[in-house]
């Protein structure tokens, strides 16, 4: 298995007009003391810095908590498990129940 | 010699769906076959070994069914069908169902439909045992693709534990975990509840 560096870019992923540059690294300072885990793709939170897309929907990522209006049969499978989860590009997709959309 | 086996060996995968002959490679590979089995089935002609003749012009069959000649493929199963249904050899028969199953059921209804029955039923019983080991196989190659974070996580995964169950126990963050399963997923293409097949 290729090693990455931290800080390495992983990949730019364009999706609904955005362009998401994702790097590797280590989500929480355990992960870099485990042996076990390499420096990963760090994914966007939004959770913590919601985005939407020109049409209202929030951006989500496949393993992203699922919120409340979570339809589907696994919530600890994250958001791609849910009904309402458009998948996009690599692990970034959209969410497009109505509950979720905003509304301007 | 060694090359006349590896040609049967290969005939055979095929012909029972457990090799996929794909590309340039596969397509010469595909039109050698019947010109290296037919003289083996001469040979098992002449010498009246019946068991041998059925495999032979069943696995001809199926490599002239793989390339889409159902004509060549026909007359094969139909002498297939002749020999095996004196002595009732219908696991000989379900063994390629896998891959010509409609031309089997076709051939054999003409003749005797309670023998395609027998067969059919055969062939269910060898598809699960099919299913079970295919996985195996198919899991330790998946299994080389996983990094040993992802096998750890996977096989705690498959022993049921949740993700903060699996976090803790491994010492990882909760985006670690959720990440691996995805990952695994994605390279297996299963879902979680089927990560024991693939470890």
């Amino acid at each position: 298995m290729q090693k990455h560096r931290e800080g390495e870019l992983y990949r730019v992923i364009a999706l609904e007009g955005q362009e998401f540059a994702v790097y590797y690294g280590y989500y929480e300072e355990c992960d870099r003391q485990n042996p076990l885990c390499d420096p990963v793709p760090l994914y966007p939170d939004f959770i913590k810095a919601p985005l939407y897309n020109g049409e209202g929907y929030p951006f989500a990522t496949d393993m992203q908590d699922p919120c409340r209006y979570f339809a589907g049969e696994d919530p600890d499978g994250g958001c791609y498990g849910c009904r309402h989860y458009r998948r996009g590009a690599d692990f970034i997709g959209l969410c497009r129940c109505e509950e979720n959309r905003r509304n301007e | 010699m060694y090359y006349a086996k590896y040609l049967y060996a290969s005939a055979y995968a095929v012909a029972t769906g457990t090799l996929q002959m794909e590309g340039v490679q596969g397509l010469s590979l595909m039109s050698v076959l019947p010109h290296a089995l037919e003289p083996l089935i001469a040979w098992a002609k002449s010498n009246q070994t019946v068991v041998s003749e059925i495999y032979l012009r069943m696995t001809t069959a199926a490599v002239y069914h793989n390339s889409g000649r159902d004509r060549e493929a026909v007359q094969h199963i139909d002498r297939a069908i002749s020999l095996a249904l004196p002595d009732r050899l219908f696991g000989l028969l379900a063994e390629y169902c896998r891959v010509m199953g409609l031309l089997i059921e076709e051939r054999l209804c003409r003749v005797d439909e309670a023998a395609w029955q027998e067969v059919k039923r055969l062939h269910r019983i060898y598809d699960e045992g099919w299913a079970v080991l295919g996985g195996s196989v198919r899991g330790k190659r998946i299994v080389t693709t996983l990094s040993q974070k992802e096998r750890e996580v996977a096989k705690l995964a498959a022993f049921g534990m949740s993700n903060a169950q699996i976090a803790e126990k491994l010492h990882m963050s909760l985006s670690v975990v959720k990440q691996a399963i995805r990952v695994t997923m994605e390279k297996s293409g299963m879902p979680r509840s089927e990560f024991a097949a693939i470890l």
